[in-house]
């Protein structure tokens, strides 16, 4: 061995030493759970959600989020300063039943995600059981706090982006402003609320997007734009 | 007798021959005058209103108008004659699918932390 390889082992050697140990990938489950359940911390956020219809320019809103845990108030800042934004207080429902429901679902599969919003993540794939990919989540690796979700189609093409882009983990938050009880009546994705109801069927929009719930052959049923995780949450909820 | 003797006692009859007026006349007047007129009934003076002369019309129209509000206000659901706010129907609230379309703006689809 030549002073040169000599040399180089030895520097390798150190690099080697003075690097991180690599944190060890969680376990599917144990991350899913950990992500339902939300941080243990109080926290306050800025979400964009980024809708992507297909033939159409993205469009986006802001959500500023203030959250205790267990229970998450989010409202949703108008374009025009003027007009009353529109806010929504629901709680953390038990991270069991969440996890039954997504794994009844979707294969799941970990790996290592990038930095949003200066937070290290780990991505979580949700893939149908025909191997379609569905959603895609990223969550902060210390807290459990989901960081970005991305909700594709049938046909792979992205449908839907929520992010959030500044965060402030832990965070003092004033517990008077879930003052507003969670809504009444079934379950409603994030920014989804009640338009009205005809021909027998409950009508629920965001703007951009929306869904039915009404009865089919003696069923309830739910039809539009919801993934499959948030359509079995809502017929879940209708049933209670 | 003299001249100025003689009008003195002249003067003197006059005053004698005077009545003295009484101490109040005017609400002696008053009183006369009263009695004189016959006392109106409260109905004598509503018939006269509902029949007489051009103010009785803007008071005819004010009040009809009060009692058109007063129907108006009461057929009209959510609001209070008492409290005078406007109260939402208890029933569960319908959001407009516009106001919800207004919060969206357009995107340029980037994927990053900053808006």
């Amino acid at each position: 061995m030549t002073r040169y390889d000599l040399a180089v082992l030895l520097m390798l050697t150190a690099g080697s030493l003075q690097a991180k140990p690599r944190a060890p990938r969680p376990g599917a489950d144990e991350l899913l759970l950990k992500t339902l359940a939300g941080p243990a911390t109080s926290y306050v956020a800025v979400e964009r959600v980024q809708v992507f219809l297909p033939g159409k320019k993205p469009k986006a809103l802001k959500v500023n989020i203030m959250a205790l845990p267990g229970r998450v108030r989010r409202e949703v800042l108008p374009l025009r300063k003027k007009a009353t934004p529109l806010v929504s207080v629901s709680d953390r429902e038990a991270s069991r039943a969440g996890l039954a429901r997504l794994r009844a679902l979707y294969d799941l599969a970990v790996s290592t995600g990038g930095v949003v919003a200066k937070r290290k993540t780990w991505k979580l794939e949700l893939r149908m059981k025909s191997g379609a990919l569905r959603r895609v989540l990223w969550v902060d690796r210390d807290s459990g706090l989901l960081m970005k979700r991305e909700t594709y189609r049938d046909d792979g093409t992205l449908a839907r982006r929520e992010r959030i882009v500044k965060l402030a983990l832990p965070a003092a938050v004033d517990p008077a402003g879930f003052r507003a009880a969670p809504a009444a009546g079934p379950w409603t994705p994030d920014g989804f609320v009640y338009t009205g109801d005809s021909g027998g069927r409950r009508h629920y929009s965001n703007g951009l997007e929306s869904y039915d719930v009404g009865l089919a052959g003696g069923k309830t049923v739910v039809t539009g734009d919801l993934a499959e995780d948030d359509a079995a949450r809502v017929l879940e909820s209708a049933a209670k | 007798m003299n001249e100025d003797e003689d009008a003195r006692l002249a003067k003197a009859a006059m005053k004698s021959l005077l009545v003295p007026a009484p101490e109040s006349l005017k609400a002696d007047l008053k009183r006369l005058a009263r009695n004189l007129k016959p006392a109106r009934s409260i109905w004598d003076g509503l018939g006269e209103t509902l029949s007489g002369g051009a103010w009785a019309y803007g008071a005819g129209a004010a009040f009809a108008a009060a009692g058109i509000g007063i129907f108006i206000l009461r057929a009209v659901p959510g609001r209070s004659l008492s409290s005078g706010v406007v109260e939402r129907p208890a029933a569960r609230l319908e959001t407009a699918p516009q106001v919800l379309a207004d919060l969206w703006a357009d995107d340029s689809g980037e994927d990053n932390d900053e808006i």
